[in-house]
């Protein structure tokens, strides 16, 4: 199934699913007619039994809009016996011609052509508030029929009894942007075959659904009851290139087609009491339970064997990858592999995560104490997450290690504990000054543990001998006999994983974080006022990543080298076979033991102990301590100008990654202007560096926006909005990297240094180690204008535009040994760094007759890469750009 | 108990400074005026009668339309149902009109909300409502602190949404002051709050929040809501990445999703604060002497493939199957 053929079929599914909840609201819509018409009987019988009823206004059914003949008047609604209803319909047709890249329009706007129930609303309250059920109703939505976005929201009330409120949300969430995940596959590989969709490729559709009940909501005591639902699921894409485990080095980096299915369902259940003066006590036990089912196989298969076997060579073809010559018969449909080379047959992974995560809240909030207005907050959580039935399973050809196959089975563990307390009190010392104070408490811990099983199969061929075509084979004394040297044995190369191999790996991570703001504010006058504080924070974070205890079987076999064979992996030898059946084994450069490798009868080594992927050097802790100073100021000279000044400067003694700050600056301006009762201008600033400027990051960031806005209405008939920001990103760091082959014609900052000497933690042989000063700088124009005219009374007609213009640079690591020296045009498109994204529009509403209104309206969605998203020297992605056309009739009837 | 070595002083002096105050301070005894108005010109007279309340009823003798056009049918209609006369309709929030109809309407009500700062306006307010959970925070909020009155936002009498009273919906509310999200959300990579999938208020507590200074530096300012169990609120729809995770990326747990995201929009995919993801990755796994980040092993050769980090670390976010987020 290729990514259209899974859009056409979730989008089936789609318009199945919005007609239900269409023929759902329609029947809540006729439900409450229904009963108010029910109620209309019943208080007419009761009217005639009792002549002193007379609180109730006559009920009736003609609405006030009727009588007045102006068919731009606003509906005011129908009285229905003891409740006024409005509502309204607006139904209609898209039409959508896109051209260009079709996934990135997809991605970016998903508006598709067809019929749509545009929105819908229904308000309904009591004429004298003592409705049967309710005394206040409303529900609205939209964008059903196909629109990637659908809400319906429902809002109900009946005095002193309840508060009730529901949300559905429906989003069709569609990822086709090509450019993020994509190997760049250069034109010189053979075959040079671009990856032009998307490698992380979703069409999911993500609903949500919330419902919040308050009953006696004026009583002493509340009783509040929630529940939300989410769950998103459909087909996508993912990638793996952990074929084999449990080394999980990168081998055919595989496209596999995913079945994403997560469903989470929360409760929530929670009591206020208002017994004491002026203060309220409340209490909640929220439950949340998530349930994943995922599961994942090789959707590429796009290649066969010689015996016509479907084989996966994966994504990334570059010159020696995943092998000399991958194709032996090119003309063949498909084309036929070389069955030597790296590939996959067949790839299977799966598992369902469970979690159940409860959590007890108390509250308070109190003004018991004059001028004291405190309020505070106490939660403990604690919940797992558990995976039993981890499954990964792989068949192919991986050379590197000859193996043909593996058998990952796994269970997992996972435990979150919060505790959260906060505290925030002001108070009034005067009328004018006030002081504030806020403690937050916040200390989670996550201890996690995770038992695997691994089996891996190997082949009687090696190297250039190694097929696809065979079958995997475990080792077995009776066709491998001792020497072990056969033609039958399974043959393990020296970088061959263990046969066997079961253990643990467990993790922890915590993190105790406390904080105090303190606040001075003072009112100079009624329109100035300003505050000062202090806030220090604390952070001690442990992390102990990562101990790895196993139990690994390395057997023997292998025509050259026999029985030394299975000295390999953590058995490995660096001189003669040992004496005796066991050996001790140490971390690297130290005499301390990390395990032991026996010998067995059948030759085989066994390995106990902590394996070498265990990687405890990351283990940390760290403490953090953070004091920012904070101001802020308010002035409003009158009613008609109001403008805020915001200021925190941060700096801390510690980071814990290399891009959290030390030292932070954020401004903030927000003013708003309103000369006369019809125009207003507004303005924005906000300016936020942050470096982490010691000699081996040299960090440094920022994130300027700007923005100024203004807005005129001098009649009814006429208004205009423009609006223009400008925002300004930097980001950079000395970061250290791989490359091959560039030793010399580096751009200016790139220079292979000794600064960098421990890029290769896990001691492979390494590359030219480069460091570089990297950057990333993004600018951004935008503006946007709105135009609205009534030329008559029934006619209004909208034009609008807006417009984001992007130039970006950055440094670019991907480049081709030999090929280019100029990291700035180096093999990677430019995508998001430089482009135009446009949107005008034009609607047009006439109000027809009493209530009854055509509407019409254009959108054109506009995207214009400005960078070179096709380089020379890479195989053809195609374009990205694309311009949507979308015109939208509908009508609507109010009433 | 080293935890609180060093702050823990000044936190105990402030807190006992306050509460010395507190218990201390023999302040004059302030009218209701004196609150509201925020001067010493507004303090009633001694020799001022004391207004009482009259009742709705009253009212209405004067402002029968305000009463059936912009009362009636808002949510505040409720407050006649309450026991107690001073929370009761008009008077429920203007305070007791005895004197201003013994004027005729000359004296003003007790509390002008047109002649009120924008502090004494929402401590009105909050008189009944700062008992709601959403609203708990707001005197100690950012807007509050910052002059932003409660009838800024919401239009007790010509509100056309009748739930909440906004002046205008989200996001144009929002946008009328935070001029500077706005565009964001214009680009193509974006958090659908134009298209009505997402509200401001399903991240952010416009009246404040105690998740705040926790989550980052800066971070009070934009008063984000917390997740029920007390995490990031992203994870609330977000919901895969919530984990727990036996092996976690671990400053998504502790730094938060800012450290790579920028959350309202992006000109970069997946809302990412660099075009490109390697550059990303690498910025923190540079190997360095305070970072428990390891750094990139020598066969992530940047001059051959690996575009994307991503492609074969798909699960960066955490994972319960692999240390290094294969899958």
């Amino acid at each position: 199934m290729n990514s259209q053929e899974v859009s056409v079929s979730i989008h089936k599914q789609e318009r199945w699913r919005a007609a239900r909840y269409l023929v759902i609201a329609f029947a809540f819509g006729g439900w409450f007619t229904g009963t108010a018409l029910a109620q209309t009987a019943v208080k007419n019988r009761a009217s005639k039994t009792n002549s002193s009823e007379t609180a109730d206004p006559p009920a009736s059914s003609s609405a006030d809009l009727s009588s007045s003949g102006d068919p731009s008047a606003a509906p005011t609604g129908t009285n229905i016996g003891n409740y006024n209803v409005q509502g309204s319909l607006n139904m209609g047709w898209r039409y959508s011609n896109i051209t260009g890249s079709q996934a990135n329009y997809d991605t970016f706007v998903n508006l598709q052509q067809g019929p749509r129930l545009l929105g819908f609303s229904l308000n309904a309250y009591s004429l004298n508030h003592k409705g049967a059920y309710f005394d206040t109703m409303s529900v609205n939505g939209f964008g059903f029929g196909g629109d990637p976005v659908d809400v319906v929201r429902l809002n109900m009330t009946k005095n002193r009894w309840y508060d009730f409120a529901a949300t559905y949300r429906r989003y069709k969430y569609f990822w086709g942007y090509n450019l993020l995940a994509n190997p760049l596959n250069p034109s010189s590989s053979n075959p040079a075959i671009p990856v032009t969709t998307a490698a992380h490729l979703m069409d999911l559709s993500h609903r949500m659904s919330d419902f919040q009940l308050k009953l006696l909501p004026q009583s002493a005591v509340h009783l509040r009851l929630g529940y939300t639902h989410s769950r998103e699921m459909g087909p996508s894409y993912t990638t793996t290139g952990a074929a084999v485990a449990p080394i999980n080095e990168p081998g055919a980096t595989a496209l596999l087609l995913q079945n994403f299915q997560t469903t989470e369902d929360n409760y929530d259940i929670g009591i206020d009491f208002a017994f004491l003066p002026r203060t309220t006590l409340s209490y909640d036990q929220f439950v949340q339970h998530y349930k994943e089912d995922l599961s994942a196989t090789d959707g590429n298969l796009n290649f066969q064997l010689p015996d016509g076997t479907p084989v996966d060579m994966g994504l990334v073809f570059y010159p020696g990858t995943p092998c000399g010559s991958p194709v032996s018969n090119g003309s063949t449909n498909p084309p036929t592999a070389n069955p030597v080379c790296q590939g996959n047959l067949t790839y299977d992974r799966g598992g369902r995560p469970r979690g159940t995560i409860p959590t007890e809240r108390f509250g308070f909030q109190s003004t018991y104490f004059r001028n004291l207005n405190m309020t505070g907050a106490i939660s403990y959580s604690s919940g797992d997450q558990v995976v039993n039935d981890l499954y990964d399973s792989w068949t192919g050809v991986d050379t590197r290690i000859n193996a043909l196959g593996t058998n990952d089975t796994a269970k997992s563990k996972a435990t979150r504990i919060i505790v959260n307390g906060d505290w925030n009190a002001i108070y009034d010392v005067t009328a004018k000054f006030r002081i504030m104070d806020s403690f937050n408490y916040n200390v989670f811990r996550i201890p996690g543990i995770y038992n695997f099983g691994v089996i891996n199969y190997f082949g009687t061929g090696s190297g250039a001998t190694l097929t696809a075509a065979e079958n995997p084979i475990l080792f077995n004394p009776t066709d491998c006999p001792a020497p072990y040297t056969a033609t039958t044995c399974p043959q393990h190369s020296s970088g061959a994983s263990a046969d066997l191999a079961n253990g643990y790996r467990s993790t922890y991570l915590g993190q105790d974080l406390r904080s105090n703001t303190f606040m001075l504010a003072y009112d100079f006058t009624r329109h100035v006022g300003a505050h000062i504080g202090y806030r220090y924070t604390k952070r001690k974070i442990t992390d102990f990543a990562a101990l790895n205890y196993t139990a690994e079987t390395y057997d023997p076999g292998s025509t050259t080298t026999g029985a030394a064979a299975a000295y390999r992996g953590d058995c490995a030898l660096s001189g003669t076979l040992p004496a005796g059946s066991t050996f001790p084994v140490y971390y690297p450069g130290t005499t301390t033991q990390r395990g032991i490798c026996t010998v067995q009868t059948n030759g085989s080594v066994v390995f106990a102990g902590v394996d070498s992927s265990s990687d405890t050097s990351h283990n940390l802790s760290a403490d953090i301590n953070g004091n920012s100073a904070l101001f802020g100021l308010w002035i409003r000279p009158m009613s008609k100008f109001r403008t805020s000044f915001d200021l925190e400067l941060f700096s801390a003694d510690q980071s814990f990654a290399r891009i959290t700050p030390r030292l932070l600056r954020h401004y903030q301006i927000n003013s708003t202007y309103i000369p006369v009762g019809w125009a207003d201008i507004t303005g924005a600033i906000d300016i936020v560096d942050s470096s982490n400027d010691v000699t081996e990051v040299q960090n440094k960031e920022h994130n300027r926006s700007y923005g100024l806005s203004t807005t005129f209405m001098p009649a009814g008939r006429f208004s205009f909005d423009l609006s223009y920001n400008y925002n300004d990103v930097y980001t950079q760091a000395f970061d250290c990297f791989a490359a091959s082959g560039a030793t010399s014609g580096l751009p200016a900052g790139f220079s292979p240094v000794p600064t960098c000497p421990l890029v290769d933690p896990d001691g492979n042989a390494s590359p030219v180690t480069i460091g570089a000063l990297a950057a990333y700088q993004s600018k951004t124009n935008f503006a946007s204008a709105d135009m609205m005219v009534k030329p008559v009374k029934q006619v209004t007609f909208t034009l609008g535009y807006s417009g984001s213009f992007v130039r970006g640079t950055t440094t670019f690591f991907n480049y081709l040994s030999g090929l280019t020296a100029n990291f700035t045009s180096a093999l990677t498109p430019w995508g998001p760094l430089r482009f135009n994204y446009q949107m005008p529009y034009v609607t047009m509403n006439w109000n027809l007759y009493r209530g009854l209104s055509y509407m019409a309206s254009w959108n054109y969605y506009g995207y214009n890469s400005r960078g070179n998203n096709n380089p020379t020297g890479l195989a053809p992605l195609g374009t990205q750009d694309f311009n949507g056309n979308n015109m939208t009739m509908s009508a609507q009837y109010s009433f | 108990m080293e935890l609180y070595h060093g702050w823990s002083k000044w936190a105990i002096a402030a807190t006992f400074a306050g509460a010395g105050l507190f218990a201390t301070a023999k302040l004059p005894a302030r009218t209701i005026r004196k609150v509201q108005n925020g001067s010493k010109t507004a303090t009633a007279p001694a020799a001022k009668p004391t207004p009482t309340y009259v009742g709705t009823d009253t009212c209405k003798t004067c402002h029968a339309d305000v009463f059936k056009n912009n009362f009636e049918n808002t949510p505040h209609y409720k407050t006649l149902l309450e026991k107690n006369a001073s929370m009761q309709g008009c008077e429920g929030c203007h305070g007791p009109g005895s004197l201003h109809v013994a004027s005729g309407g000359q004296t003003p009500p007790p509390y002008d909300f047109t002649k009120m700062t924008a502090q004494a306006i929402s401590q009105r307010c909050m008189v009944c409502h700062q008992s709601r959970h959403e609203n708990m925070q707001f005197l100690t909020s950012v807007h509050y602190r910052n002059g932003v009155a409660c009838t800024d936002c919401h239009s007790p009498h010509h509100s056309t949404d009748m739930v909440t009273l906004l002046i205008k919906p989200q996001p144009q509310l929002c946008y009328g002051c935070h001029k500077e999200i706005e565009p964001l959300f214009k680009m193509p990579f974006h958090h659908r709050v134009d298209e009505g999938m997402v509200r401001c208020t399903d991240c952010h507590n416009p009246h404040g929040s105690f998740a705040a200074a926790a989550l980052e530096p800066g971070g009070e300012d934009k008063q984000l809501r917390t997740g029920m169990a007390g995490n990031a609120i992203c994870v609330q729809c977000h919901v895969d990445k919530a984990g727990p995770f036996v092996f976690n990326h671990e400053p998504v747990v502790t730094d938060g999703c800012l450290d790579c995201h920028n959350p309202h929009g992006s000109p970069n995919p997946h809302l990412l604060k660099v075009a490109n993801v390697n550059q990303l990755c690498l910025q923190c796994h540079t190997v360095s002497s305070f970072s428990g980040a390891p750094g990139t092993p020598s066969f992530h050769n940047q001059a051959t493939q690996f575009q994307a980090c991503t492609l074969c670390h798909t699960q960066i976010h955490g994972s319960n199957f692999s240390p290094y987020f294969f899958k």
